[in-house]
This record gives C-alpha cells, structure tokens and sequence, in this order.
C-alpha cells in the first residue's frame, strides 16, 4: 500500500477512484487497520465504525462502478468524528460515563449533510470531556500526538488532530468554542477552519453554547472549502489562487507581545509574516481593543451556558463525571444572571472593535496558540486558566471566522500554526490566504515517525 | 440566589450554598470547586465592571 495514502487529499483519493487505481473498500480497510495499529498507543478514537464503514465503502464502490455519483461529493471520503457530535446509528460518549454507550436516533444536519454526500464516519476521535481538562480518570484516555507522545494532544477536539497528524483518516469533524479546532488543527499541521457564527444551518446540538461551531481539519484548503459548504449545505466555497498580493494584514503586536507566546511559536510567526510581505501582501501594525476583554467574557459566559446544559445531569449522577469535567460544569452554577448579561455585553462591544478594525484591515493575523504543547498551557502560577486560547477565543464571541494554516515546527518536533480572521462571512477570504501558504510552505508535508 | 460577583461570598457561604445545589459533592469536590468558583467570580467581576463603564477596552493581553 502506498504510504501517502495516509496523508492523501479528498482531490487525491476520487482521483484513484476515478482512474481504479483504488478501491473505496481498500481504502477504508486500510484507514480501519491503521487505526487498530496505532490507537493503543495514541489513544486518538474512541469507537471503530468498522461494519457499517465496510457496507457503506461497498456501497461506495457499487456507485462508482454505475457511475451513480453527481450528487456525492464526498463520495468514498474516510473522516474521523469528535465524539462529542451525535452520530446517528454511531455509539456516542463524549468521553464521559454519563453517557454509557448512547446510540443517538439523530443527528445535527452537519453531520447528516456529510453523510449525504458520500462521507464513511469510520471512528469517533477521542476529546475532552465537557470540556474538562484530560486526567487520568478519564473514560478513555488522553490522546497524545504523535509527533511526541511524551505530549498529550492539545484538545478540545484532540483525537481529531491526533487523527489527522497520524493519517487515520482523510478529514476530522470537531467543534470550536474557544479554539478547539483550530488549537488541535495547529498542533496537528493541518488546516482547521472556525466559521462565522450561525454559518451552519444548525449547532451541535442545543446544549452546546453560543459559542460553539462545527468545523473540520483538513490536509488542504480545499478539502476545508469543500466539508465546509457540504455541511452548511450550500454552493462550494471557492478557493482563489490569486495570492496575497496587495491584500492588508492586521498584526496586533502590542497584544501579541503582552501575551505570554512561546519563542519558537513567534518565530514561525514572524516568518510566515516575512513570506506575506515578500509575497506583496501589505502588513499593518494594528490595535485591536478588547481582545483581552473578549477571552475573560467568553469564559464567564461560556461556563455559565455549560453549567445550563449540566444542571441536571450532575444533579442525578454527580460521580459519573469525570474529576475535572465535574468542576468545570459545577463552577457555573455561581455566576449570577447579571454577571453573564455583563458578559455577553461586553462581548457585543468587542465585536463592534473587530468590525471596526476589518474595515482597514481585510484579515488579521496571530499565532494560533501561544504555546506548543497543552502541557505549557497549564501553568497556573504564571497565567490563569485559558491563556491557551488567548489568540482564538475572541473570535468565538464575536463571530468572526478564523482559520489555521500550517506554519513551522518547533523543537519538539510539534507542529505550529498560525491564525488568519476575517470578516464575517468571508471565509473565501481566509480560504485564499490559506491556499497561498499551502503552496508557498513546506508545513503540509510534515508527519510523524510512527 | 447567587448573588451577582460584586458581592463577595466567604467559604462558609459558598459551602452552604454549594451543599444545597450539589448535595451529593464530597468534601474534595467542594474544597476544588471553592478554588474554582473564586478565581471565575473574580473573573466575572473584572468583566462586569467593564461591561458597565465606557472606558476603552485594553490592547494589551491581561493575565487574569
């Protein structure tokens, strides 16, 4: 079997599929046996969806053969899922044993639109539990990336982007409610893609917050164009070839010089900059007020909303939580109805701060994450819980569409990422950067020694 | 009712409160959650206040 297969391309594979290089059931089989190969060690899903996988890859192939496929862009696509999306018909744990092994009747249009279209849901990656931090006493264990197992994998959605860094699987659904997709997809070398806010015709599920958006990691710019439009069930996203050129990139600097951003992570930073500038692109120092404010609101209003999804829960099986899950979804409970308004006003505020600077500016640019790896991220006696996402998350309140691009590496052999958001609605534009830096980079292309 | 972050709570507080919502929650659970729910109450505290001013918003990253 070819070894690029692991890292191939939604373009890549229905090229096979079309000259019969490849059958769709070769292909899963394949993605399914990498899978039992290397999950011991990465930890990176949770269920195998290895039957209906094999009778839908069949199904697949039968397709092909009639020529039964104009409607099924995703025709023969192996993804990965976040496990705490429901899957119809699909064992879904959200990493937590309040959920036993729940098989849900439904699903969220995403979901069902991607199926629609020929996508196979051959596993549910693993991922934090409701959004606590990964311990020991999780249902299943932490993944860790495979770029240095030493490290677990930045979550929330991190079996997705130790799914997409190990090549288990051609594209990974997870969702963002303060960069977690986009965080796993850096750490993961991979592209991630965070919609506008309400994008989608549907949320994850009506528990989830109003923060939180669906979004897929990718090998490329247009794999993320594609799953993005099929799971908002509208017209292909295109992808420009144009270039940079003449385009104007907002840097916050004073922001990103008062964050607490590891060395190397700047470093990718400034040279991915460096490439921009080169490449005509017109880089401008800008302010942006309230990026700080927007991270502490979010996490007000965010563990509010969590602990109005838990509430009952933990109050008929308070011990089914995990020890660091529990907390999480405890502490919201002593946040008053003044203090989340306040919150979400403050929110509102930032918003119109970002509109305002994307009025000179087209994207604005940051690291993705300030540090390499979630072990960095957790020191409390140096910065306060959610300093990992004090690049993305104000993005999640304002809406505002955010994507990650492959970057550097750092000395640790992880993978860095670097943050490009736009206007909203215009993820054409961050989609455009993204296929620049694809092909002008050689970040891609870099995969683990397994 | 909890009350709004401006008004500060004390441990005694927070440990009945938490005991009439989570009657279940050990002694650990509570002691963390304490931990917790005062770094977020502070948190919220920061946030309202700014919230309700019209100064500028900051430019800077604020390690809280």
């Amino acid at each position: 079997m070819n070894t690029d297969l692991h890292y191939a391309s939604i373009d890549t594979l229905h090229d096979l599929y079309r000259h019969r290089k490849i059958s769709v059931l070769e292909v899963v089989q394949h993605f399914i046996d990498r899978i039992k190969t290397y999950n011991e060690q990465l930890n990176a899903v949770i269920t195998i969806v290895e039957d209906d996988s094999i009778a839908r890859a069949v199904e697949a192939d039968s397709a092909l053969r009639t020529g039964a496929v104009d409607d099924k862009p995703l025709l023969g696509i192996p993804i990965t899922v976040k496990d705490s999306i429901p899957t119809k018909g699909i064992r879904t744990t959200q990493n937590s044993r309040t959920k036993g092994d729940w098989i849900p009747e439904t699903e969220p249009l995403p979901i069902k639109h991607l199926r629609e279209a020929g996508a196979i849901i051959i596993a549910k990656a693993n991922c934090n539990e409701y959004f606590g931090i990964p311990s020991t006493d999780d249902r299943f264990l932490p993944p860790r990336t495979p770029f240095n197992p030493n490290y677990v994998a930045i979550g929330s959605s991190s079996g997705s982007g130790v799914a997409m860094a190990a090549g288990l699987g051609v594209a990974s659904i997870g969702t963002d409610s303060a960069g977690s997709v986009r965080l796993p997809a850096a750490q993961a070398g991979v592209f991630g893609l965070k919609a506008t806010n309400g994008f989608y015709e549907e949320g994850v599920s009506a528990r989830h917050s109003t923060f939180s958006v669906i979004g897929p990691l990718t090998r490329t710019t247009r794999d993320a164009a594609l799953i993005t439009s099929i799971m908002a069930n509208q017209q292909p996203l295109s992808v420009s070839d144009e270039g940079v050129s003449g385009l104007k990139i907002g840097v916050p600097w004073q922001y990103i010089n008062t964050s607490p951003v590891e060395d190397e992570v700047k470093a990718a930073f400034e040279q991915l900059l460096a490439l921009l500038d080169d490449a005509g692109a017109i880089l401008i120092d800008i302010d942006i007020p309230g990026l700080a404010e927007a991270r502490m609101a979010t996490f007000v209003a965010m563990y509010t909303e969590h602990h109005a999804a838990h509430a009952a829960s933990l109050r008929q099986h308070l011990d089914n939580y995990g020890q660091s899950a529990r907390l999480y979804a405890m502490q919201g409970a002593f946040i008053s109805a003044a203090d989340y308004l306040h919150a979400m006003e403050l929110g509102r505020r930032v918003r119109l701060s970002v509109d305002k600077t994307l009025e000179v500016v087209d994207t604005i640019a940051m690291p993705t994450s300030p540090f390499v790896t979630a072990e960095a991220a957790r020191k409390p006696s140096e910065h306060r819980a959610g300093m990992n996402t004090v690049f993305t998350v104000a993005f999640n309140m304002t809406g505002h569409p955010a994507m990650t691009v492959p970057a550097g590496v750092s000395a640790l052999g992880i993978p860095i990422g670097v943050q490009f958001a736009s206007r909203h609605f215009e993820e054409q534009l961050l989609l455009r950067v993204s296929h620049f830096v694809e092909h002008a980079t050689p970040w891609k292309d870099l995969h683990p020694t397994l | 009712m909890i009350p709004s972050s401006d008004i500060s709570i004390s441990e005694e507080e927070f440990q009945r409160l938490a005991k009439i919502m989570f009657p279940e929650a050990d002694q650990d659970t509570l002691a963390r959650l304490y931990v917790m729910v005062s770094d977020l109450r502070e948190l919220s505290r920061a946030v309202s206040e700014i919230a309700q001013r019209d100064d500028e918003l900051s430019i800077t990253a604020i390690r809280m």
